[in-house]
């Protein structure tokens, strides 16, 4: 699967295996920050992983989400994740 | 000097969930100035969010404080004081049981009047167990209603990780820690500190939110504090696939008849029945429902642990008796009782629907695994919730004392009725001393910068991800002496690692900066925890050995402790009072027999 993230100042793109039969766009980050790049921000201190937070906002094909929520189905090819709405801290962290 | 914004208070508090926000109120009403630093947003962080059942209180508190007529008053203060003590193998702090006993449910009345006026907020009382069924959404709606109306003047610093306590004359006078959003210092200056950061659960399979880091655990170390209790930690069966709702607790509530109508068939991931026996005397009542956690470690741990190596910490529980409508429909009847709160069909995000055919397609089998819930051991406080460093104070999980070696009571009590106490304290300590100027601000501020100075290095979220695997492996709820050494020598290897961690990328949300903050504190609450647990050999509550099952009052009826002493750790013994309830001496062969004996008192056939 090809994961292209919106970072503060380019799109990268990311090759990401199929992690599981089901998975959320939070694994899909996880994996690329534990695995490829540990530069990468998102939404990750204080986070539930449960949707009870509701702080992991992030737009999958432009629509808002809740990143440990959203599930990715293993036949995705290509998934583009940027910004929610707000002011940008970094990558994919917007303040809220 | 580096530069650091600086902050003057007379009671800092961190935390933002439960325990800090019921300090902050009770410290503002002694009329302390209270600054809250909190790593996530005030009432919507830490594990009180998570919450996925309720809360009970005394019958007689429930009539008088909560005006529950119908409340069952058998259900007294001193048949759960003696929960309390035999629960926690004999190691919790009497009287702090006692005090918990007084003060939780006066922090209960607070928190229902405060659900009252947030006006959506459901609690449903069931009078036969004086039990209150509530969501974490719930109860956070509730405290954050309490910190705008109570805590009026508060100073919220929120996304705001505290990295270090700071000390002058071996008292505590402060913390410094960094604005994640920016990576800006910020120095706080208190007469007292108040540490309501939670427990600490290493593990990759847990049910808790990610600041359960041992923060504060560590934090008062470094500063002096002593530690006890590190070896327990509280398991429930949790999800573990599908991997979207990976975490979930849901498991442990479908062990609950009253809540789940199915009836599952636990199985190994061979299809071979991990045994629970037959016999009564294991199986509690409703209203001990609680220590079914330790019964279903012990008892599944046995089969699992056969083939740790070959399946590790999963297994099954198995609905294959079931037709798939019946399936469909005991999910349905689980979800209509949870929908007031979760929404139709839904529990937090699972849709409970979609996962009963996922249950189906699977064969019918449910992939579990005893997750990490709690984490019993943390400061040690006396009744004024003082640590053993002037200044210092704690509430709520970081805390040791009030359940030994097994939590019997609710967090939610155990946060609020701690909260009230430690604000007060904190707040009469502020008055009667000055403040004091930090003797170490800058020493902490170069360790925290150091990940960021190097340009190579190990990475943090590499480490921390090593470090739960060594866990998973050899420090999990069953244990034994050979892989708990393995894990221990495994740990030290880590911890050498760890003195060059690496954080690229500037100081602005860092992840790898925070990862480094959260590794060096769960690095030292799982050493302590690993050497205490390794130390001890014998079974007791939440710490099951399979090579030592025996439950040996006579050599172990005491706590290991743990302080800093010039930067090398020093292990102690604690022993219990019998302050009013007696201790036992006699031995059980194993964890369950003491549980059937001495909590659920039941008689062998």
């Amino acid at each position: 699967m090809k994961v292209t993230i919106q970072r503060s100042d380019r799109l990268q793109s990311y090759e990401v295996p199929v992690l599981a039969e089901s998975m959320t766009v939070m694994n899909v980050l996880d994996y690329i920050y534990q695995n490829l790049d540990h530069t990468l921000a998102y939404y990750r201190h204080s986070s539930c992983c449960q949707a009870a937070c509701g702080r992991c906002v992030v737009n999958v094909d432009g629509v808002p989400v809740l990143a440990c929520a959203k599930e990715v189905p293993p036949e995705t090819v290509e998934l583009l994740l940027t910004p929610a709405r707000g002011r940008v801290i970094r990558d994919l962290v917007v303040e809220r | 000097m580096i530069q650091r914004e600086v902050v003057e208070t007379d009671v800092l508090i961190v935390g933002g969930s439960g325990a800090a926000i019921t300090a902050a109120v009770s410290a503002r009403s002694e009329g302390a100035r209270v600054a809250m630093a909190v790593k996530g947003k005030a009432a919507n962080s830490g594990n009180m969010i998570m919450v996925g059942g309720g809360l009970s209180i005394d019958g007689e508190s429930a009539k008088q404080l909560l005006h529950k007529e119908d409340a069952n008053l058998a259900y007294t203060k001193r048949s759960l004081f003696e929960k309390l003590v035999t629960s926690s193998f004999w190691l919790g702090d009497q009287e702090m049981q006692r005090q918990f006993l007084e003060e939780g449910p006066l922090g209960i009345r607070d928190v229902m009047r405060w659900a009252d006026e947030a006006g959506n907020s459901p609690f449903q009382f069931k009078p036969q167990a004086c039990r209150w069924l509530t969501s974490g959404g719930a109860f956070k709606r509730a405290l954050k209603h309490g910190l705008r109306t109570d805590a009026d003047g508060v100073e919220v610093f929120e996304d705001t990780v505290i990295t270090d306590l700071l000390t002058s004359g071996g008292a505590v006078c402060g913390a410094i820690g960094y604005r994640v959003y920016t990576g800006e210092l910020i120095e706080f200056h208190a007469a007292s500190v108040i540490l309501a950061t939670g427990g600490y659960q290493p593990f990759s399979l847990k049910c808790t939110n990610s600041d359960m880091t041992g923060d504060g655990i560590a934090m008062a170390m470094r500063a002096g504090a002593e530690v006890k209790d590190m070896e327990f930690l509280l398991f429930i069966p949790i999800l573990q696939e599908p991997t979207r709702f990976r975490g979930s607790l849901l498991p442990f509530l479908m062990t609950m008849a009253n809540v789940f109508p199915l009836a599952f068939v636990p199985t190994d991931l061979d299809g071979q029945e991990l045994a629970y026996p037959e016999d009564a005397r294991y199986h509690p009542a409703p209203e001990d429902m609680k220590v079914s956690k330790l019964l279903m470690s012990y008892f599944y741990g046995k089969g699992m642990y056969q083939k740790w190596d070959k399946h590790g910490n999963r297994f099954y529980f198995d609905f294959s008796k079931y037709s798939d409508q019946e399936i469909l429909d005991g999910f349905a009847a689980f979800a209509a009782r949870y929908g007031k709160w979760h929404g139709k069909n839904m529990y937090h995000h699972i849709d409970l629907l979609d996962l009963a055919r996922a249950v189906i397609a699977n064969k019918k089998r449910l992939m579990v695994g005893m997750g990490n819930e709690y984490s019993m051991g943390g400061i040690k406080v006396d009744t004024a919730f003082a640590a053993t460093v002037p200044g210092l104070y704690a509430a709520g999980e970081v805390t040791v004392g009030l359940f030994g070696a097994f939590r019997s009571g609710d967090g939610l009590v155990e946060m609020v009725a701690n909260g009230r106490v430690a604000g007060k304290s904190a707040a009469h300590y502020a008055a009667a001393h000055e403040r004091r100027m930090p003797e170490d601000a800058e020493q902490r501020a170069r360790e925290l910068l150091q990940p960021l100075e190097r340009t190579e290095g190990e990475s943090p979220i590499g480490l921390r991800c090593e470090l739960e695997r060594i866990c998973d492996e050899g420090f999990n709820f069953y244990r034994d002496g050979s892989r708990m050494q393995t894990a221990y020598d495994a740990l030290l290897r880590i911890k050498e690692r760890a003195e060059h961690l690496y954080a690229p990328g500037g100081r602005c949300y860092n992840l790898e900066l925070l990862n480094a903050v959260s590794l060096r504190n769960l690095l030292l609450c799982c050493e302590v925890g690993l050497f205490s647990a390794l130390s001890r050999k014998e079974s007791r509550g939440c710490h099951l050995r399979e090579d030592y099952p025996m439950v040996d009052n006579e050599n172990f009826c005491f706590s290991y402790t743990a302080k800093l002493v010039d930067g090398a750790l020093v292990y102690g013994k604690s022993f219990p009072k019998a302050a009013a309830f007696p201790l036992e001496h006699r031995n059980f062969a194993n964890v369950a027999d003491c549980i059937a004996d001495t909590i659920l008192r039941r008689e062998q056939a």
